[in-house]
């Protein structure tokens, strides 16, 4: 027995008694192959990467099933490629059971996953920055050490510079 | 002058991330180019194991139009 999620793309222009009509004729299709279906739910209208029979958007919707045979997997597969109504679809197994979907248990999760990411990468990005002034004010004391040296340096040479032109015109 | 690289990290790893969803794919964005090219591995200091996963998410992305394969016919 495995899990298999299924995601397709619906056409946009179908309104909704239209969308759900397909969705039930594919929800029939699955049970008449012998496939449990765990989820089957609107994933939403979204722009696609690339136009798809000259659709710029789609309606996509996941299918979360259960399947015991591939043959009928096949079959299933067949089925949706010949649907007129459907542009694209792609089944994919799982590893794990998919949790039943609710509307409230979505809500969390999309919260839970912008919390959690966002701030780790601004404490990076913060890190980083901080880690890179303090290289770089080290760096400038560095220079700024060594010019001084050597001014200083430079300062002496142009006094012997000047105390050997002082003696040559008094050997004079 | 001496110029220090920035420290390379796998993302998943210092996320806790064991496993790619091919429709997350604000997290899968990160790991591409502008162009819709995967970037590889030694810009990105993803493990190796981390890797094949994110390839094949971005990939099954790809199939089922969520990402891109070329940003150049998306611009015309």
């Amino acid at each position: 027995m495995r899990y298999y999620e299924s995601l397709y793309i619906i056409n946009p222009n179908y309104e909704d008694n239209r969308l759900d009509e397909t969705m039930k004729m594919v929800s029939e299709k699955c049970s008449d192959y012998g496939l449990k279906i765990i989820n089957h739910r609107i994933w939403g209208k979204k722009r696609l990467a690339y136009s798809i029979q000259k659709h710029k958007y789609g309606s996509f919707i996941l299918l979360h099933f259960e399947c015991k045979s591939i043959e009928k997997l096949k079959e299933f597969d067949r089925f949706m490629i010949l649907q007129n109504d459907i542009l694209r679809n792609q089944t994919v197994v799982l590893s794990k059971k998919p949790q039943i979907h609710t509307e409230d248990e979505r809500k969390l999760d999309d919260s839970s996953t912008k919390n959690n990411d966002l701030p780790k990468e601004e404490v990076n990005n913060k890190n980083a920055l901080i880690e890179k002034e303090a290289k770089e004010e080290t760096e400038e004391e560095t220079k700024e050490e060594a010019e001084e040296e050597n001014e200083e340096e430079t300062k002496e040479e142009a006094k012997e510079e000047t105390k050997q032109e002082s003696a040559k015109e008094e050997e004079k | 002058m001496a110029f220090q690289s920035r420290r390379k990290y796998c993302y998943f790893k210092e996320n806790a991330i064991t496993e790619v969803d091919y429709k997350d794919i604000k997290l899968l964005k990160r790991f591409v180019t502008d162009q819709g090219k995967i970037m590889p591995r030694r810009v990105t200091g993803t493990s190796a194991k981390m890797h094949r996963k994110l390839v094949r998410a971005i990939k099954r992305a790809r199939n089922i139009a969520l990402m891109p394969y070329t940003n150049v016919s998306t611009e015309s």
